[in-house]
């Protein structure tokens, strides 16, 4: 297959992303986007070929569900919502990712 | 949501998206254009134009394709698009191979066709059950005579046997092979075989009645009424399956017999038995010293946990006890006891194991011949193997994909054989003899089918594998290299030309045996019968005891059918007598000991024996006899008031008159019969030799002479069968032996009529189906061996183009070339036939009872059977030798 593979951090980041993002409120995937971009202040720009990779997995794993729903604008979009197990997931997570960038933190400290 | 719950959601998902793959991609194309569409009317706020807006939005997004494959491999479709794949690009492989393809297939077909054709017959015949409850458990038992042999058994000595011995729980006689005719009002009378059955014979076999009761203890009690169970088949061909048969009282030879009930339609035993009726002593029958009046044998269930050798032992010592007390009639008659199995198919299993290990055989070359050409396959393609290889692709995806292809070839070529198979069976049954046992019996059934599906499952993993694994580790830079001429692997090679060997020598062996068949039947077809076959026509009747009783009646209905055919057109000759030649039902079989008027008496059982077969005078002529010397009967000694005459054949004279002439000499039989109503009308068999006839084989090709005495038909009326010799069309001269005998008699029927020559031909049929079943094998034995070794020749010759060619154009002649290619070829062939010669000599002492007049070592066979292996090898061979012999070598080089 010709397309480059995701590297790991890159996947893990973007699941915890995704969490957290439908964690506030269920959104389809433009929106997903949309909302990394705007709460990262577009500091974060979210690849859209892994974006949507990334929400089939999550919802293969059972972390989140999705369904039709109408746009703001009125038309068909597939809404993505947390699952409890997703709520969980995402506090793992995020516990693991403060302990991962306070230990990145330390050693970037030290010398 | 639980671990459970959520790998439930998880899979569900998974499974969704591979069992509708269209309904995920069309969620992924409207997502994915949603998104677009967000994205453009975003840019259009931001001030493009709708146009520009747009393309800008897809390029943000970036190659549509690229995502929908990056979810595509997300949902786990890939493996059945690999599947599919794998499936679509090994078909385009088979295709691309034609030859190969089909070669693989119909060796396939062949192998697994004829291997699951020959189990069911093997199945049918051998294998399936007995009608009986705990059949291992039954015996057959019979006398021993003077050489151990065993002989029916005589009425006293059964009651000692069942009386004296403490190893069975229930021991039933069993007197078999009577023909009766059934007569129905209105209807032409049918004859039907009845068996004699002690009361205890169905209980003992634990067999069940369809209808009605089978028979009680008091049932062969004396004076017990006249009763009698009708097989399924006669219940249903003769009285139309009437449900009111029970009660009924039917007619047996002009007797009244009582229908008490039905068997199951499995149960024909003791022979294509038709009628069971208890057996009620007759008087004579156990007269205290008529203990040499053998004519049944008996049936029992061993006691539960007693081995055979311990009930055999138990009868022996009560027949050794017998001896000792009735010196003159049992003093070689011993005890036999045999699995009650292997007294039915005991004389057709040599002939079944060796088409079993025929199949086994081509089995083996079947596999081989395929394993070759897989291997060839496997070889002729590491370089695309390793073009694939160093462009990515796994070890186990290479593996799949091979493994992929030949369970496709497998699968196919087990399809095409349970074809062939279930057409071979039908074929089987239909032209194969009515005399092997049970083999109406014989259907494709559900193991059968089984059998054929794991030799299927096996030799696709075996076919698939083995190549498979040796073509996923090549060494790609060094076959790059050699592009696709890589030299031949020492152990591929040898591996191959192993298979090869083995491939011969089971072909040799195979051919061994076919060529001993074969030899085996035109000895039979060669064998003279001692009479004359062409334009003969015979048939045979039976006249009802109530109207025929006295030799009078019968002598005069013999009359009137000779005055009656004689008249017919086209008649040259015709002539009666108690049998006829080569009749495949005949049951008559008198035979006696006799004395030599002049030599001192001897006691019983040394007395010289004869059968005897009454005859009117005109039979010799009529069948064609050759008379050695003196003189056959005048139609003055046809009868019971002239002085007694008899005729021997050849074989008595040699036996029993060695050294003299038999002619002008006195004999006199050990029987004697009634001939009317007072008690003093009896006549003793006996008269002077005057002639000296021919031995005729009187009931199959394969007799060996033995001693016969003619005594003329009007002085022994036994039994009844006529022969006519006619110039006309046999159709038109049996309808016209039909109207006369149904106007001569109505109530006696006429029975196996038709041409000597049919029936001939009929006793032979057994030893044709063998050879021709034996032939087929061994010449698809030869075939699959002959493409084999070309195979690899071709193969071999094909890896050392380059080198042939540089001979070439450094001169070497053609014959040269072909010579070293020969060289190779013929070695491996050779090497196979001594393996193989080795093989047959072993192994044809085992068919020695199929064969007829041929030895199991017949230098003949041998020879030719070596001949012409070498010749298919020849062929074989020379096509790849032309090949490299004729190869342009400028071709030759500029192709590396």
């Amino acid at each position: 297959m010709p397309h480059a593979p995701q590297s790991d951090v890159l996947r893990g980041t973007i699941e915890l992303l995704v969490l957290k993002t439908l964690a506030l409120t269920p959104m389809h995937g433009w929106g997903i986007g949309q909302r990394i971009q705007q709460i990262s202040k577009g500091a974060l720009e979210v690849n859209q070929g892994s974006l949507y990779p990334a929400l089939q997995r999550l919802e293969h794993q059972g972390l989140i569900t999705s369904a039709w729903g109408p746009s703001e604008s009125n038309r068909r979009a597939r809404y993505y919502r947390l699952t409890a197990a997703g709520r969980r997931a995402l506090g793992e997570a995020t516990a693991s990712w403060r302990r991962f960038a306070a230990a990145i933190e330390v050693v970037l400290r030290t010398t | 949501m639980s671990t459970v719950s959520r790998w439930l959601t998880s899979i569900t998902a998974r499974v969704r998206s591979v069992l509708h793959p269209d309904a995920a991609e069309s969620r992924m194309d409207e997502e994915f254009r949603f998104h677009v569409e967000m994205e453009t009317a975003q840019r259009m706020r931001e001030g493009l134009a709708a146009e520009d807006a747009r393309r800008a939005a897809l390029i943000a997004f970036g190659g549509l394709e690229r995502y929908k494959e990056a979810m595509r491999d997300e949902r786990g479709r890939r493996w059945a698009d690999d599947l599919w794949m794998d499936l679509r690009f090994g078909i385009r492989q088979l295709r691309r191979t034609p030859g190969f393809t089909i070669i693989i297939l119909t060796t396939l077909a062949l192998g697994i066709g004829a291997t699951t054709a020959i189990f069911s017959v093997a199945n049918g015949v051998v294998f399936e059950p007995l009608p009986f409850g705990h059949p291992a458990e039954l015996v057959h038992i019979e006398q021993t005579d003077r050489d151990g042999q065993p002989s029916a058994i005589s009425a006293p000595n059964f009651i000692d046997f069942r009386d004296q011995s403490h190893s069975f729980d229930a021991m039933a006689a069993v007197d078999a092979g009577h023909n009766t005719s059934l007569t129905r009002p209105g209807l032409p009378a049918v004859r039907l075989s009845l068996a004699r059955v002690g009361a205890s014979f169905f209980s003992l076999l634990e067999v069940r009645p369809e209808r009605g009761r089978f028979f009680t203890t008091s049932d062969d009690a004396q004076g017990a009424p006249d009763i009698v169970v009708l097989s399924d088949a006669t219940w249903r061909n003769f009285f139309g399956a009437d449900p009111h048969i029970v009660g009924r009282v039917i007619s047996l030879d002009g007797k009244s017999y009582t229908v008490v009930g039905i068997a199951a339609p499995a149960l024909r035993y003791p022979e294509k038995t038709d009628l069971w009726v208890p057996a009620i002593w007759r008087a004579y029958e156990i007269e205290p010293d008529n203990r040499g009046y053998q004519f049944m044998h008996a049936i029992a269930r061993v006691k539960r946990g007693v081995p055979i050798q311990t009930a055999r032992r138990d009868l022996q010592a009560v027949a050794a006890r017998l001896a000792w007390q009735y010196p003159r009639s049992n003093t070689h008659a011993g005890a036999f006891v045999q699995p009650l199995r292997e007294h039915l198919v005991g004389n057709v299993r040599p002939a079944l194991l060796a088409m079993l290990g025929a199949v086994g055989f081509v089995l083996v070359i079947v596999c081989a011949n395929v394993a070759n050409l897989l291997l060839l396959r496997a070889a002729a393609r590491e370089a695309e193997l390793a073009v694939r290889t160093a462009l990515g692709a796994g070890r186990w995806r290479i593996v799949r994909q091979l493994v992929t292809e030949n369970v496709l070839l497998a699968v196919a070529g087990a399809g095409l054989g349970v074809l062939a198979a279930w057409w071979a069976v039908r074929a089987m049954v239909a032209f194969g003899p009515q005399a092997l046992p049970r083999i109406h019996d014989i259907a494709m059934d559900g193991r059968v089918l089984a059998f054929a599906a794991t030799l299927t499952v096996a030799s696709g993993l075996l076919f698939g594998l083995v190549p498979a694994l040796h073509a996923a580790r090549p060494d790609i830079s060094r076959m790059l290299r050699q592009s696709a001429r890589g030299s031949s692997r020492g152990g591929a090679t040898a591996t191959r030309a192993t298979l090869v060997i083995t491939e011969m020598a089971l072909a040799l062996v195979l051919l061994v045996g076919a060529g001993l068949l074969v030899r085996s039947f035109a000895q039979l077809m060669r064998v003279d019968p001692g009479f004359r076959t062409e334009h003969l026509i015979g048939f045979d009747a039976s006249l009802p005891d109530t109207r025929y009783k006295y030799d009078g009646d019968t002598r005069a209905f013999a009359e009137r059918v000779l005055e009656r055919l004689r008249h017919l057109p086209g008649t040259e000759r015709v002539a009666v007598g108690s049998t006829r030649p080569l009749d495949p039902e005949n049951n008559f079989g008198l035979s006696t000991s006799f004395t030599i008027r002049g030599r001192p008496s001897v006691r019983e059982d040394q007395k010289p024996t004869t059968s005897i077969y009454p005859v009117s005078p005109d039979y010799f002529r009529t069948l064609g006899i050759r008379l050695v010397r003196g003189r056959t009967f005048t139609e003055a000694e046809d009868r019971p008031e002239a002085p007694p005459v008899v005729v021997v054949n050849q074989a008595l004279a040699q036996r029993y008159f060695p050294n003299e002439d038999p002619i002008g000499k006195y004999i006199t039989m050990g029987i004697s019969h009634s001939t009317g109503p007072a008690p003093g009308d009896t006549l003793r068999s006996q008269g002077e030799i005057v002639g000296i006839v021919g031995d005729v084989k009187w009931n199959s090709l394969a007799d060996t002479a033995a001693p016969a005495t003619y005594v003329p038909y009007g002085t022994l009326p036994f039994a009844f069968a006529a022969v006519m010799r006619t110039t006309a069309n046999p159709e038109t001269v049996e309808a016209a032996i039909r109207t006369q005998m149904r106007q001569l008699d109505p109530d006696v029927p006429v029975f196996g009529l038709g041409t000597v020559a049919s029936a001939r031909s009929a006793s032979a049929a057994q030893p044709r189906f063998y050879m021709l079943l034996l032939g087929a094998f061994a010449l698809l034995a030869l075939v699959l061996a002959t493409v084999g070794i070309y195979g690899v020749l071709s193969y071999a010759v094909s890896l050392r183009a380059r080198e042939l060619g540089i001979r070439i154009a450094l001169g070497a002649s053609a014959a040269q070339v072909i010579r070293q290619v020969l060289r190779q070829g013929l070695g491996m062939t050779i090497a196979g036939m001594v393996v193989g010669l080795i093989g047959a000599m072993l192994l044809t002492r085992l068919i020695t009872s199929l064969l007829f007049g041929v030895r199991p070592l017949d230098p003949l066979t041998f020879v030719a059977v070596c001949l012409t292996l070498f010749a298919a090898a020849i062929a074989a061979c020379w096509l790849p030798a032309r090949r490299a012999a004729h190869a342009d070598p400028l071709e030759v080089m500029r192709a590396e």
